[in-house]
C-alpha cells in the first residue's frame, strides 16, 4: 500500500483531519496547475471583496472578535462546518477509506458525535456566559488575573502548534497541488491571512469560512455524484467491485488495526471528542451568534453539513478503489497498483480528475487551498483574542483599556501571530507535524476542557483549583504527547516510547480533573468562599442568558 | 426623586437583552458591564475583577428573582434532565460501538442480510450519523420552544417585580 498510509500507524495523523493540519508529508512537487491557481485567485479576490465590506462594518471590539454577534444560526453552522471539514479531511478520510476502507469511516463516525454533546452540555452556557473567549467563562467569578493568564496560555499553545501543522501543511499541499515553492505557499497563506483578520475581524473570518464550507459541499457533492454514476448510483454494484479488487477483499469493511487496542480507541474518542469542545476557534464561533437559539441553530446546521459531508467521503473513498486504483495514468511508472501519483493523500484529487477532468480537478485543489487560509484565519483571530482581550484589556489594563486601544493591540498581535507562522511554517518545512495537531488536540480537551465545564457546572471550583487543573492537564498532555512514539521515537530518536499509547486524553483529562477538585476542596480561604457564593448568579445567567451580551444592530 | 434601584434600571448595564438600550449604549467603552462580580453578601471582595462595577446589586438583585421563581426550577430541572439524558444516551450508544470495534471486529464486517452488501458496521455508523443528528433536532425543538419559552416568561417576570419594587420606593 502507500507510504502515506502506511505512516497512518500514528493514531494523532487522522485526528488532524478533525480541525485540518493535513499531514501529507513531503510531497513532491507538481507541474504548475493553471486550472487551480485561476480558480484560487477567483477565491482569493472574492474574499478581498468581502474583507472590503467587512472591514467597514467592524468598528468595536465586539465586531472584530464576534462579528458583532450578528451571524445567524445558519451562517454560524455553516462556518462551524467549515472549521470542521479541513482540507486534511477531504484528503486524509478519503485516502484513508481508499487505503483501509471501513477505518476511515470509523474516523469519520468519532469526528462527528462531539456535536451533540457539546450542544446537550455546553452550547447554551458558552453563549449565555462568554463574551469574547472562552476564558470569559472560566474566569466569570474566578480571578480575573491568574485565571485569564492561564487560559491565554493553553490557548495560546493550542493555536500555535495547530498553526505550525497548517502552514506545513499548506505548504506541502500547494506543491502538490499547485506545483508552486513551498515558501511562495506559506508566505501567502500568512500574509492572505492576516488581510483578512486585521482589516475584516470575524466577519471576514466567518464569510471566508462560509463560502469555502459552500466550495467543499458542492465540490465534494459533484465528484462523489459524478464517481456514483459509474456504478449506476448503486452502493450494491460499488461494494461487490471494490471488495473484489481491494487486497483486503471482503475485510474492506470490518474494522482493521487502527482502533484495536480498547484503550487507543477510548484515548481517542475522547480526545475527540472534547478536543472539539476545547478548541478556542470552535469555542469562540459560539459568541458570533445573537442568543443561545441561534447557538442552539448553528450546532444543528453544522453536524447536519458535516454529517452528510462525511457520508460523502466516505463514497468518494470507496469509488477511488475502482476508479483510481485501477487507473495506470495515476501511478508512478504508469501501472497500477504501484505509488500514486503525488503520494497517499492525492486520492481525491485523482478521483476528481478521473470523472471530472482538469477542470474539477482544479476546483478542489483550490477548495483544499481556501480551507487551509480559512482555518488558519480562525485560528490567528482566537490567538489574537486571547492576547488582547485577556492579556492586554483584562490582565495587563486590568479592564481599563479603550476598546480603541484593545482592538489596535488585538490588530498588532494578528501581525506577529502572521510572522511567527511563516517563520514556524518554514522552520519546520521538513518535520512531520503530525504530532503537533496530536498535542494541540490533548492540550485542548485537557487543559481547556475541564476547567471551562467545571467553571460551568461545579460551585466548588475556586481559582487555585481551576489554575491547578489548568496547568495541571497543560503540562500531563505536553509530557504524554512528548513520551508517546511520535515524539519520543520518531523525533527525539529513543528506541521505545515511555508513554505507549498516541492519544493523552484518556490519561491527562482526569489528572486535570481531579487536581482542579481535590485543589478546590482543600481551598478553605475566604475568596474561595466568595467564588462559591457567586457561584448562584452566575448558574441563573447561564441557564437564562438574563445579562448577556447581545446582538449588535448588523 | 428616583432612587437607586431605578437609576439602576435606566441604565441597566447588565440588561444588554434591551435592545433600545444597547443600541444607545453601544459606542461607550464598557467592557466590565457585562460582567457582574460576585454577589455583595460575599464575605469579602474575591479580587480585583469586583472593583468599579456599577449595577451589580442591581443584577444579583434580578438573578435573585429569577432563581426564586418557581418556574426556574422547572425549568432547569426539565431541561437539565432533558439534555443529560440525551448526552448520556450518546455516549453510551458511541461508547458501546467502540467497544464493538474493539472486541467485535468481525461482527461488523458481516452483511446485515445474507446477500447484502450492507455490513453491520456501515449500518451501524450511518445511524449513528442519522440518529444523533435527529436527537440534535429533537433538543433544538424543544430548547428552542418550550424552554425559551420558559426562560422569557422568567426573565420578563423577574423584570416586572423589579420595576414594581422601584416604583413602591419611589413612592415612598
Amino acid at each position: 500500500m502507500n507510504r502515506a498510509l502506511v505512516s497512518l500507524y500514528v493514531l494523532a495523523a487522522p485526528v488532524l483531519a478533525l480541525a485540518g493540519g493535513p499531514d501529507l508529508g513531503q510531497a513532491e512537487k507538481q507541474a504548475t496547475n493553471w486550472h487551480a491557481i485561476g480558480m484560487f485567485l477567483v477565491f482569493v479576490a472574492l474574499t478581498m471583496g468581502i474583507t472590503y465590506w467587512a472591514a467597514s462594518r467592524t468598528k468595536s471590539a465586539s465586531d472584530f472578535y464576534t462579528a458583532g454577534g450578528g451571524i445567524t444560526g445558519f451562517q454560524n453552522g455553516l462556518a462551524i462546518a467549515g472549521d470542521y471539514m479541513s482540507a486534511a479531511t477531504l484528503l486524509g478520510m478519503t485516502a484513508m477509506t481508499y487505503g483501509q476502507g471501513y477505518d476511515g469511516y470509523l474516523y469519520m463516525v468519532s469526528f462527528f458525535v462531539g456535536w451533540p454533546v457539546i450542544l446537550f452540555l455546553m452550547a447554551e452556557r458558552l453563549r449565555n456566559l462568554g463574551k469574547f473567549t472562552f476564558a470569559d467563562i472560566t474566569s466569570y467569578r474566578l480571578d480575573q488575573g491568574k485565571v485569564r493568564t492561564m487560559a491565554a496560555i493553553s490557548s495560546l499553545t493550542v493555536v500555535c502548534f495547530y498553526l505550525i501543522a497548517q502552514m506545513v501543511g499548506a505548504g506541502q499541499l500547494i506543491k502538490l497541488l499547485f506545483g508552486l515553492e513551498y515558501k511562495v505557499a506559506v508566505i501567502a497563506v500568512g500574509a492572505l491571512m492576516m488581510v483578512y483578520v486585521i482589516f475584516g475581524g470575524m466577519i471576514a473570518t466567518t464569510w471566508v469560512q462560509i463560502i469555502k464550507a459552500c466550495m467543499l459541499l458542492v465540490g465534494g457533492t459533484v465528484v462523489m455524484l459524478l464517481a456514483m454514476s459509474r456504478f449506476g448510483f448503486s452502493y450494491s454494484v460499488l461494494i461487490a467491485k471494490a471488495t473484489t479488487i481491494h487486497k483486503l477483499g471482503p475485510k474492506l469493511l470490518a474494522p482493521g488495526g487502527l482502533l484495536a487496542d480498547p484503550i487507543n480507541a477510548i484515548s481517542l474518542g475522547l480526545g475527540l471528542m472534547f478536543g472539539t469542545a476545547g478548541l478556542p476557534h470552535i469555542l469562540m464561533r459560539f459568541f458570533t451568534v445573537g442568543n443561545a437559539k441561534e447557538a442552539r441553530k448553528s450546532v444543528l446546521v453544522a453536524s447536519g453539513f458535516v454529517g452528510y459531508f462525511f457520508n460523502v467521503i466516505f463514497l468518494m473513498g470507496l469509488c477511488a478503489i475502482m476508479i483510481v486504483g485501477q487507473d495506470g495514468q495515476f501511478f508512478e511508472g504508469g501501472k497500477a497498483g504501484g505509488k500514486l501519483v503525488g503520494g497517499g493523500n492525492m486520492v481525491a484529487m485523482h478521483l476528481a480528475k478521473a470523472v471530472g477532468g482538469n477542470l474539477l480537478l482544479g476546483f478542489l485543489a483550490a477548495v483544499a487551498f481556501a480551507t487551509i487560509l480559512a482555518v488558519v484565519s480562525g485560528l490567528a483571530l482566537a490567538g489574537a483574542s486571547a492576547i488582547s482581550h485577556d492579556l492586554y484589556a483584562r490582565v495587563i489594563k486590568q479592564g481599563k483599556a479603550t476598546e480603541a486601544q484593545e482592538m489596535k493591540v488585538s490588530k498588532i498581535a494578528t501581525l506577529s501571530l502572521g510572522v511567527v507562522a511563516i517563520f514556524l511554517g518554514m522552520l519546520f518545512e521538513k518535520q512531520n507535524v503530525a504530532f503537533m495537531v496530536g498535542l494541540a488536540f490533548g492540550i485542548a480537551a485537557a487543559a481547556n476542557f475541564p476547567v471551562l465545564i467545571l467553571s460551568m457546572y461545579w460551585k466548588g471550583l475556586t481559582t487555585r483549583g481551576a489554575l491547578a487543573g489548568g496547568y495541571g492537564g497543560l503540562a500531563a498532555a505536553v509530557l504524554c504527547v512528548l513520551f508517546s512514539k511520535s515524539v519520543w521515537v520518531a523525533v527525539l530518536g529513543n528506541p521505545a516510547p515511555l508513554f505507549r499509547w498516541d492519544q493523552p486524553a484518556l490519561f491527562a483529562m482526569p489528572i486535570a480533573f481531579a487536581l482542579a477538585i481535590v485543589v478546590s476542596k482543600l481551598d478553605a480561604s475566604a475568596r474561595a468562599r466568595a467564588e462559591a457564593e457567586a457561584f448562584e448568579d452566575q448558574y441563573v445567567r447561564a441557564q437564562t442568558g438574563y445579562g448577556s451580551a447581545a446582538a449588535a444592530n448588523h | 426623586l428616583i432612587s437607586p434601584i431605578a437609576i439602576g434600571i435606566l441604565r441597566g448595564p447588565t440588561d444588554s437583552s434591551d435592545r433600545e438600550s444597547m443600541r444607545e449604549r453601544r459606542s461607550i467603552p464598557s467592557h466590565n458591564d457585562d460582567y457582574p462580580a460576585p454577589r455583595s453578601r460575599a464575605p469579602q471582595p474575591p479580587s480585583r475583577a469586583q472593583r468599579g462595577r456599577g449595577g451589580t446589586r442591581m443584577s444579583s438583585a434580578m438573578y435573585e428573582r429569577m432563581r426564586s421563581n418557581p418556574k426556574f426550577q422547572h425549568l432547569v430541572r426539565t431541561r437539565s434532565r432533558f439534555a443529560w439524558t440525551l448526552a448520556i444516551t450518546v455516549l453510551v450508544a458511541f461508547y458501546g460501538f467502540v467497544m464493538l470495534v474493539a472486541f467485535q471486529p468481525a461482527l461488523l464486517g458481516r452483511p446485515v442480510m445474507e446477500g447484502s452488501a450492507l455490513t453491520v458496521g456501515v449500518a451501524m455508523g450511518s445511524t449513528i450519523f442519522v440518529s444523533f443528528w435527529l436527537l440534535t433536532a429533537l433538543y433544538i425543538r424543544r430548547a428552542n420552544g418550550e424552554f425559551d419559552q420558559l426562560t422569557e416568561e422568567i426573565i420578563k417576570e423577574a423584570r416586572h417585580a423589579e420595576h414594581a419594587a422601584a416604583a413602591r420606593k419611589e413612592v415612598a
